[in-house]
């Protein structure tokens, strides 16, 4: 939605050469976004700022940080405290999304 | 707009989409400062600020002295709108509690 | 000049015809503002016009004036009447004019809440006394209003304490006190408003130092008037030199405090005193009121509400966007239908126009500074800006976690720019493919809402439902939900471009863009229905139908009304036959029978979620279903009851409370069509087997069709047997009666112990039954049904 209407992607804003080049140069990085894309539908532990850590397999990421994860549990200082069929975390709250 | 229906590639195009499908049914919210909320949601923004229906909320608290001590309290609404920053997670269904 | 009594002859005007009162009166005093009446007692206690106002009365015509005018002995009766078409234009001179431009524009004046009208009488009176010819121009010279009442007070104060060395000399020596005193001046001596920073407020000029006589005499005064003349009415203008506004002014003050005598002046004081107490009383307790909800929101939170509601008042499309509103007032228009017609205008008008009220401004809507107007003035300029500026939301670069973004209420701040897996080109949503073909600004003004606070998304190319395909993947809950989406976003958009019909006549071109954009959302519409998908088709464990699995959820429930005003008959009658076909499948059947219920509930009836969800296909889906039915032809009816009867388990949907009111629709249905005798006899024998076929489905299981619990209203149940006995020969009416017999004594046994009006009832459910086969019932006796059999 509006990863895809609000986003002015760099390549578009700048002149044709330079966007060939910026293709080229991520044909051989390593960055955020090809790491958040790649590891959609496997399982990951997502840690959010209060702690706790929720562990289970990433359906969606957005821009925001966003999250989906499905057959989740919460774990709190190391238990297992409720398990969620379907849960979304709020983007803001994520420290970190870890790939187990 | 009809082919951009139609050659939709993932299943869940984004994390929004979850809320959208639980527009009109049951969700469970889970807020900071310990508070959660169980209610219909009737309408969210891209802030996940949500208005919902029939509200239940709970909030936990740990004792000051003791640590182990959580106490809850429930407050039933008709009617609420949650500002979004506030919310940690929403699921569309309540989660079993272990 | 002829106000203090000089030859206004010996004065160098031209032409004194000129300025007579109807020539140079500049109808000034209609545009008086006379409302904002309502704070007049916060402001001036209650004392204030009653008391006050009748202490003041000399100044309030021009033969009381000569009151006043007495003081001054030398000075002959003629004056208030030869001084009137003079001060005229002095008057407006003083910022009159300029005050009721400024009024428009300056929100003080507005919002002060001032009773212009009471003005008049309390505080003017005052004005009024020293010259009170003018009276319809100073009323319009509202600036003293601005003052304070405090001010007010103590500027009374001081002039009261002035009072005795003051009139002293007035009265013997009328030209000649000591300017200094003019600085006691009680308010509305404070002439050039205090809006205006630039005029000084009380400035003597250096008339004021030269001998009284001069002061009061002939020479300020023609130049007065001949620069009214001369600047050709021209009000504001005049009143923007610094001395010419002056210059009459000052001529005016010696008249006028001496008017007050000390007692007015006391009462005045009381009055005053009074008003403050009282205003006190008044603040405190509105404070306490307001209070209650002191620091119920931070800062942060109002700029954000704020923020939120003049998002939404940039919108190209209110409709779509307020849809919670719009639901919000459908629903109030429901319980209140007078008022359906309430739009988001009156609503805002109302708003505007309560703060209005308050000054009674209805008067005066002739004004072009209602607050509605500059409201909308203002959201006007905010939108033309926003148009004007179009937004960078995002300056990325791939793959860095740092952007440089602005954010709106629509858009918030996005920290990463995520590649779709799914896409082969790692840098490119399909959204940016769509950008790629538009320069930057197009591309901005593209850029539609990320989401609203609705479900009325804007368009559904902001909603990608899951293909047919990758529905296996997930759980097959949301595969309904996505279609339900999908199906509610088409809707919209047709709903949207059904209200936007052009008004133009229906052969110019416009009109038939319309409909064609109408008949391609129509058949998208009718795609995401996936009700043309064959059954063989549909996978995953539930074996449910897509279209019917759309109708096990509320909001999909509530489509098929709002579809049906759109669809034709056949696709109506696709509909309708998709769910007789699979009724079984669908949830308010599969949840809704009470055989189930003795094993999964001990209050012995379906749990609240099932039977909400019953009472909402009833509300929601039934009747554009059974006003179809009601209109369709005999054979399709009798089809229909045929088809259901094949595809589904009859004896177990007549357990279920909308399973029995399908079946009673069309067994009525056709037993009407039959009984007025437009049928041919081909297709009265297809209705006799079908009936035939479906009473023996029922036979033996008609027991079983009421409710697990006495407490359950029956009432549709009867209506069943009452239209199956209507279509039944005798002897199926007998095998009913002897199965239903335990139903019928039990309902008469329990009648007897309701209250009179829920026995009655419960008599008149059972005799709709008992009445078809000439039957009565009453709560008392078996007997009296024997008899009657």
């Amino acid at each position: 939605m509006s990863t895809q209407n609000n986003s002015t992607d760099k390549s578009t804003s700048l002149p044709t050469e330079q966007a060939d080049e910026v293709t080229e140069v991520q044909k051989h990085t390593y960055d955020p976004s090809s790491f958040l894309s790649e590891i959609s539908g496997k399982q990951v532990v997502v840690k959010i700022t209060s702690g706790i850590l929720y562990n289970g397999f990433l359906q969606t990421v957005d821009g925001y940080m966003n999250i989906v994860l499905e057959n989740t549990q919460e774990i709190v200082n190391g238990e297992v405290k409720s398990k969620y069929r379907e849960v979304f975390i709020r983007g803001n709250n994520v420290l970190y999304i870890s790939a187990v | 707009m009809s082919a951009s229906i139609e050659s939709q590639g993932s299943f869940m195009t984004e994390p929004l989409d979850l809320i959208r499908l639980s527009l009109n049914e049951t969700v469970y919210v889970k807020l900071r400062d310990g508070r959660e909320l169980t209610g219909r949601l009737h309408a969210y923004d891209s802030h996940c600020s949500m208005v919902l229906g029939d509200v239940e909320e709970t909030v936990s608290s740990i004792d000051e002295n003791d640590v182990s001590k959580v106490t809850t309290k429930t407050n039933k609404s008709d009617m609420l709108f949650v500002r979004g920053d506030s919310v940690i997670l929403v699921s569309p269904c309540v989660p079993e509690k272990l | 000049m002829s106000f203090f009594g000089f030859d206004d002859k010996s004065t160098d005007i031209k032409d004194t015809k000129e300025y007579t009162f109807d020539d140079t009166y500049d109808g000034l005093g209609q545009q008086l503002q006379e409302s904002g009446d309502d704070f007049n007692d916060e402001t001036f206690g209650s004392f204030a016009v009653n008391d006050v106002g009748k202490d003041f009365e000399f100044g309030l015509s021009s033969s009381n004036a000569t009151d006043v005018n007495n003081n001054y002995q030398q000075k002959p009766q003629s004056s208030s009447q030869a001084g009137m078409p003079s001060l005229q234009p002095i008057a407006s001179l003083w910022g009159a004019a300029d005050q009721a431009q400024k009024l428009g524009t300056n929100e003080v004046f507005d919002n002060n809440n001032f009773d212009h009208n009471n003005y008049d009488r309390s505080t003017f009176e005052l004005n009024n006394s020293g010259h009170g010819n003018y009276d319809p121009t100073n009323g319009t010279g509202i600036p003293g209003k601005i003052l304070s009442l405090e001010e007010v007070e103590a500027q009374l104060r001081a002039a009261s304490l002035q009072q005795p060395q003051f009139q002293q000399p007035l009265l013997s020596m009328p030209g000649q006190f000591p300017p200094h005193q003019f600085q006691q001046f009680p308010p509305h001596m404070q002439f050039p408003p205090l809006s205006n920073p630039n005029e000084p407020n009380f400035q003597f000029p250096p008339q004021m130092m030269q001998p009284p006589f001069q002061q009061m005499g002939i020479p300020p005064m023609p130049m007065v008037v001949n620069q009214h003349s001369q600047s050709g009415q021209s009000i504001s203008q005049n009143s923007n030199g610094p001395h010419a506004p002056q210059t009459p002014y000052q001529l005016e003050q010696p008249n006028r405090t001496p008017v007050k005598s000390l007692e007015e002046i006391r009462n005045q004081d009381l009055a005053m005193a009074a008003a403050e107490q009282d205003k006190a009383i008044r603040k405190s307790k509105k404070m306490s009121e307001i209070s209650k909800y002191n620091n119920l929101m931070n800062h942060k939170d109002k700029d954000y509400v704020m923020r939120m509601q003049l998002a939404q008042f940039v919108t190209d499309d209110s409709y779509n966007e307020d849809f919670y509103y719009r639901v919000h007032t459908a629903i109030q228009s429901r319980h209140n239908p007078q008022q359906s017609q309430i739009s988001n205008i009156d609503i805002a008008q109302a708003y505007v126009f309560q703060q209005r009220g308050n000054n009674r401004g209805n008067r005066y809507r002739g004004r072009n500074d209602s607050p509605l107007e500059r409201l909308q003035q203002q959201v006007q300029r905010a939108v033309a800006y926003v148009k004007q500026h179009p937004k960078k939301n995002l300056f990325v670069f791939e793959g860095s976690l740092g952007n440089i973004t602005t954010t709106s209420g629509k858009a918030p701040r996005q920290a990463l720019k995520i590649k779709k897996p799914s896409e082969g080109i790692p840098s490119l949503t399909s959204g940016d493919n769509l950008s790629d073909l538009l320069t930057p600004t197009e591309k901005s003004s593209v850029s539609s809402p990320a989401f609203q606070l609705s479900p009325e998304s804007n368009s559904s190319s902001n909603f990608n439902p899951p293909s047919s395909a990758s529905r296996n993947i997930g759980n097959d809950k949301k595969g309904p939900l996505y279609s339900i989406e999908k199906v509610y976003s088409i809707l919209l958009q047709l709903e949207n471009t059904e209200r936007t019909a052009p008004q133009s006549d229906p052969s110019s071109d416009e009109f038939k863009e319309w409909q064609d954009k109408m008949r391609s959302l129509l058949e998208e519409l009718w795609d995401a229905l996936q009700i043309m998908v064959p059954f063989d088709a549909v996978e995953g464990p539930s074996q449910v139908h897509p279209f019917i699995a759309m109708l096990s959820y509320n909001k999909g429930m509530k489509l098929i009304p709002r579809i049906f005003r759109h669809i034709n008959k056949e696709q109506r009658l696709t509909i309708l036959t998709m769910i007789v076909a699979h009724m079984s499948s669908l949830e308010v059947i599969r949840q809704g029978s009470y055989t189930t219920v003795e094993n999964n509930e001990q209050s012995n009836d379906l749990p609240l979620r099932v039977r909400e969800a019953i009472e909402l296909f009833s509300q929601t889906v039934l009747p554009p279903l059974v006003h179809f039915i009601s209109d369709t032809s005999y054979s399709i009816v009798v089809g229909l009851l045929g088809i259901l009867m094949d595809r589904n388990d009859i004896s177990y949907i007549a357990t279920t409370k909308t399973g029995l009111a399908f079946l009673t629709v069309f067994i009525s249905r056709a037993e009407l069509i039959s009984q007025e005798g437009n049928v041919t006899q081909s297709e009265l024998e297809l209705w006799n087997t079908t009936f035939d076929n479906l009473f023996r489905s029922l036979h033996g299981h008609l027991s079983s069709i009421f409710p697990s619990s006495n407490n359950i209203d029956d009432s549709y149940v009867w209506q069943f047997l009452a239209s199956v006995a209507l279509a039944a020969k005798l002897e199926h009416q007998r095998i009913m009666v002897d199965e239903v017999r335990d139903s019928i004594f039990g309902a008469m046994n329990e009648a007897k112990l309701l209250s009179p009006e829920h026995s009655h009832q419960k008599i008149a459910n059972l005799n709709l039954f008992l009445n078809v086969m000439g039957l009565n019932a009453t709560t008392t006796e078996i007997s009296e049904l024997k008899i009657n059999e």
